[in-house]
């Protein structure tokens, strides 16, 4: 495996090399963007400066035949955070790009002027070219005119407006199994660093057709089998998620009361059924899409669909369930069709629907929109596409416009926005909101699988006790698991099933030869944890951002009236392992 | 719903022809429930099969 590193700002324009892996062999994923990032980017760099990198790595186990392998990390220092990020997406592209050959692309340096460059990658090598008739064009029309010069046999990673504009809620956009620019990086504003290279497009115009090979092909194979049983025998990877996808969960938060409605106010959504994972299949079938869809090849959970507009026609991808909860829920907005939209425009724009929705919520508590106005909410949408300034503030996301607009009930750790669960009702990931290396973001501990669905025992989501150490633990298995290319979604089935787990650590044994333990994986976890903790404190970080917004420990959240109540103290043992 | 005095969670799950193993979370007024618990007029019941997401 190689390195394919891009230097924007050569003298003469920006100059390609590749190199072996080197000090980062054997790393992959999380794993390795979190690696580079950490030695190669200053801390105290500005995002959108020279000295910063964009990476791009597939997992460890991504390009071969392992089920569900498909995602892909991207890492920078974050010009939401300010601290490191790793951005995770699924689509075809990261499996493209192992088969190539490729454990990751950097984008480093700064170009000279703001020419957009488009990056094409083939088998006889790559190509960088400038282009700047791609400029302000929207991902769906950017991988229209990449299909028309490239054919529909490619992969497609790319910058939308809010990308170009640099805006912090920007995203990385990879296009799916039809060729839709639908599978976003898209939290920490990964897409104003691409921007700030200038690159709109990285093309795969030639994708590798053969799966890279195991060591042990015959042990690999046997463990992918044992894997596969494992997912497809859990009844959420096998049934929940496949049949209604994550929006599933939409019922399910609104009755535990950690809904967050009308911007973190309230806990239930009177109106949420409106909206739910069972609602949308129901409408995606009946409209002629599909309710079981996969983002990328040889993944066996399909938690995705289509979503069809009322005339029948594609509109966008299913949206997930942070996204009807940001862009509805949040925002008292219990229209689906204004929720997939909204969705859309996002996928198009190339922003993350959380910042977004988020946002939307801290504009309409300052009065720039009623609460429930859908037409009002796709407005707003629009000016951040075409860069106004109230766009542009909009597109900073939730922390911005909130000082912007003088609001004080504003939900983000470290800049980031908050995801769809109160922490007031779900202690647990409140615990990883406030301690996560990447602001908040449930992806990095999902502790509301074991406080709300039980998954991997069951801790109160209503007490303070036993918090730390849950997410502590979850913190750990999911950097490990970001490192394999492997969706989270796995860690279901292997949270409650212990030969499942096994079965994914013979998998990486049979692939590299090697003789890794549970133990060697979270020491993967860990290390990962304390690299990204180590670059945000070298960033100016103390543990006093490893906190929740005031308002969580002030205002008690309705239906239990309680507040956020993990006590900082414990908070700042969270790395004490 | 009208149920008859007395009446508890899994009595009330099983009236409604929902297989004892079937709910993976059961929330009483919100909060995961035993099972045991008698009805009282207001209270809010929901039933969920094992499902998860994010």
């Amino acid at each position: 495996m190689k390195i394919l590193r891009i230097n924007m700002g050569a003298p003469g324009g920006p100059k390609i090399s590749e190199e072996p892996l080197g000090p980062y062999e054997g790393l992959g994923g999380r794993a390795l963007t979190s690696a580079m990032v950490a030695k190669e980017v200053p801390p105290l760099c500005h995002p959108l400066g020279a000295d910063n990198k964009l990476v791009i790595a597939p997992g460890l186990l991504t390009g071969t035949q392992a089920a569900t392998s498909g995602r892909i990390s991207v890492g920078c220092k974050s010009p939401l955070t300010g601290g490191i990020k790793e951005a995770n997406a699924g689509g075809q592209p990261s499996q493209m790009l192992a088969m190539l050959g490729y454990a990751a692309i950097v984008l480093e340096g700064k170009p000279k002027d703001n020419t957009l460059y488009k990056v094409v990658i083939q088998k006889d090598g790559v190509k960088i070219t400038p282009d700047n008739s791609l400029r302000m064009l929207g991902n769906y029309d950017l991988v229209e005119k990449m299909k028309k010069e490239y054919g529909d046999k490619i992969g497609c990673i790319s910058i939308g407006p809010a990308g170009e504009m640099k805006m912090s809620a920007a995203s990385v956009a990879f296009t799916d199994m039809e060729l839709r620019p639908t599978r976003h990086a898209g939290r920490g504003g990964v897409g104003a660093v691409m921007g700030a290279k200038g690159v709109k497009v990285i093309v795969i115009a030639d994708p590798g057709t053969a799966w890279r090979t195991p060591k042990d092909p015959d042990k690999f194979r046997k463990a992918n089998q044992k894997f596969v049983e494992g997912l497809k025998k859990h009844p959420v990877t096998g049934e929940g998620l496949p049949a209604y996808g994550t929006n599933v969960l939409t019922n399910v938060i609104n009755e535990a009361g950690a809904y967050p409605t009308k911007n973190f106010m309230w806990g239930r959504f009177g109106t949420c059924q409106k909206i739910s994972g069972e609602t949308q299949a129901q409408t995606e079938i009946a409209r002629g899409g599909l309710a079981t869809h996969g983002c990328h090849r040889g993944c066996t959970i399909q938690c995705s669909g289509t979503y069809m507009n009322k005339d029948g026609h594609y509109l966008t991808k299913q949206p997930e369930y942070e996204t009807v909860w940001a862009l509805g829920g949040n925002c008292e907005i219990d229209d689906l069709d204004a929720i997939a939209m909204l969705d859309r425009l996002c996928d198009d724009y190339g922003l993350d629907t959380i910042e977004m929705g988020a946002t939307i919520g801290v504009a309409m508590e300052a009065g720039l929109a009623k609460f429930g106005d859908a037409e009002a909410s796709i407005n707003l949408m629009k000016e951040v596409g075409k860069g106004t300034p109230l766009g542009r503030i909009l597109g900073s996301g939730a922390a911005v416009t909130g000082k912007v607009l003088g609001v004080e009930r504003v939900p983000v750790v470290k800049g980031q926005a908050l995801p769809a669960y109160d922490p007031r009702g779900i202690q647990g990931i409140g615990v990883t909101y406030a301690t996560s290396t990447q602001g908040a973001d449930h992806t990095a501990g999902y502790a509301v699988a074991t406080n709300i669905m039980k998954v991997g025992g069951y801790v109160d989501p209503l007490k303070p006790e036993g918090q730390i150490e849950l997410s502590r633990n979850l913190q750990i298995a999911t950097a490990a698991v970001d490192a394999t290319g492997m969706c989270l979604f796995i860690a279901f089935a292997v949270l409650d099933q212990p030969e499942t787990f096994q079965a994914l650590i013979d998998m990486l044994n049979a692939f590299y030869g090697l003789s890794l333990t549970a133990d060697d994986v979270a020491a993967l976890g860990k290390r990962i944890l304390k690299e990204e903790r180590d670059f945000n404190f070298r960033a100016g970080f103390t543990n006093k951002q490893d906190r929740l917004p005031d308002f969580f420990k002030k205002e008690p959240l309705p239906p239990h009236n309680l507040t956020f109540q993990v006590k900082d103290e414990d908070l700042d043992t969270l790395y004490n392992w | 719903m009208e149920i008859d005095p007395g009446t508890t969670v899994q009595e009330l799950l099983h009236k409604l022809n929902i297989p004892p193993e079937a709910p993976k979370v059961i929330f009483l007024n919100g909060i995961h429930t035993r099972g045991d618990e008698v009805l009282k007029e207001g209270d809010r019941l929901g039933a969920f099969p094992p499902v998860a997401g994010g």
